[in-house]
């Protein structure tokens, strides 16, 4: 049987496609396991992660961000100030992504469901190629959506 | 100085997308502005350069930031003393 396919991120759960013989199937995850899964999604010139909660507290961190509570801070602070630049030209807490970029690497913020996801990403990096590929011959159907995130991580919907 | 300030004001907004463009001092005071875009805006694009900078203290490389919102973006860019701060709209017709 070929490898899962991660198609769709929903709230928490992330729906993935399983080929299995002819059917394809939709899996939700737990929180837990959408975690790890996206893990597995991770760029290759990804060189650190943090993803917060909307209080700032360190969910998850790794590679140059591990336990870097320092930047959390700071971003959450950086956070605290986009709320309202000018109403006239971005509405207030409308800001959904920020970039931050330097020379050498780069930061992306992206809020979602009440969590801060940074990474740092390089521009130098070569990359190690832990990224998840699709097969080419897969086909996508639209998944099903469903609502809320505490959805057994056995429950096959279709 | 403001004919320099007002030349390079004028260059920013001849770019794609650019609606408006401000120059502020390291009190957040504004220096210049053209276009589109609220000159008290200094004041908060000035504290988000400095909350940036807090990032990566011994980094003097200056950073870029880019807020996202929908199909606009707003770039501030903290360089020595002056920070510059750029409002950029993309219409339908930049994305064809």
């Amino acid at each position: 049987m070929r490898a899962p396919v991660i198609c769709q991120c929903y709230q928490m759960a992330i729906i993935v496609l399983v080929p299995c013989e002819y059917q394809i199937r939709t899996i939700v995850l737990s929180d837990a396991q959408a975690i790890e899964m996206e893990k597995l999604i991770t760029p290759p010139n990804q060189i650190g992660h943090l993803i917060l909660k909307d209080d700032g507290a360190v969910l998850e961190s790794g590679g140059e961000l591990k336990n870097d509570e320092r930047s959390a801070n700071v971003i959450m602070g950086l956070l605290n100030l986009t709320e309202s630049i000018d109403e006239n030209f971005m509405p207030n807490s409308s800001c959904e992504r920020i970039t931050i970029d330097y020379e050498e690497h780069s930061y992306s913020i992206c809020l979602s469901n009440k969590r801060i996801y940074v990474v740092k990403l390089s521009k130098t990096h070569s990359g190690n190629g832990a990224t998840t590929s699709s097969p080419s011959s897969t086909t996508y159907n639209d998944t099903e959506f469903v609502e809320g995130n505490n959805a057994s991580s056995s429950t096959v919907l279709a | 100085m403001e004919t320099q300030l007002d030349k390079v004001l004028t260059e920013c907004l001849v770019q794609q997308d650019t609606v408006g463009a401000l120059v502020a001092n390291p009190q957040g005071l504004c220096l210049g502005a053209k276009g589109i875009i609220n000159p008290n805006v200094s004041g908060i694009g000035m504290a988000i350069s400095e909350q940036v900078a807090k990032l990566e203290p011994e980094n003097n490389a200056p950073a870029t930031i880019c807020l996202y919102s929908g199909n606009k973006r707003c770039i501030i860019q903290k360089d020595g003393e002056i920070t510059g701060i750029i409002y950029k709209h993309a219409t339908e017709s930049s994305n064809n």
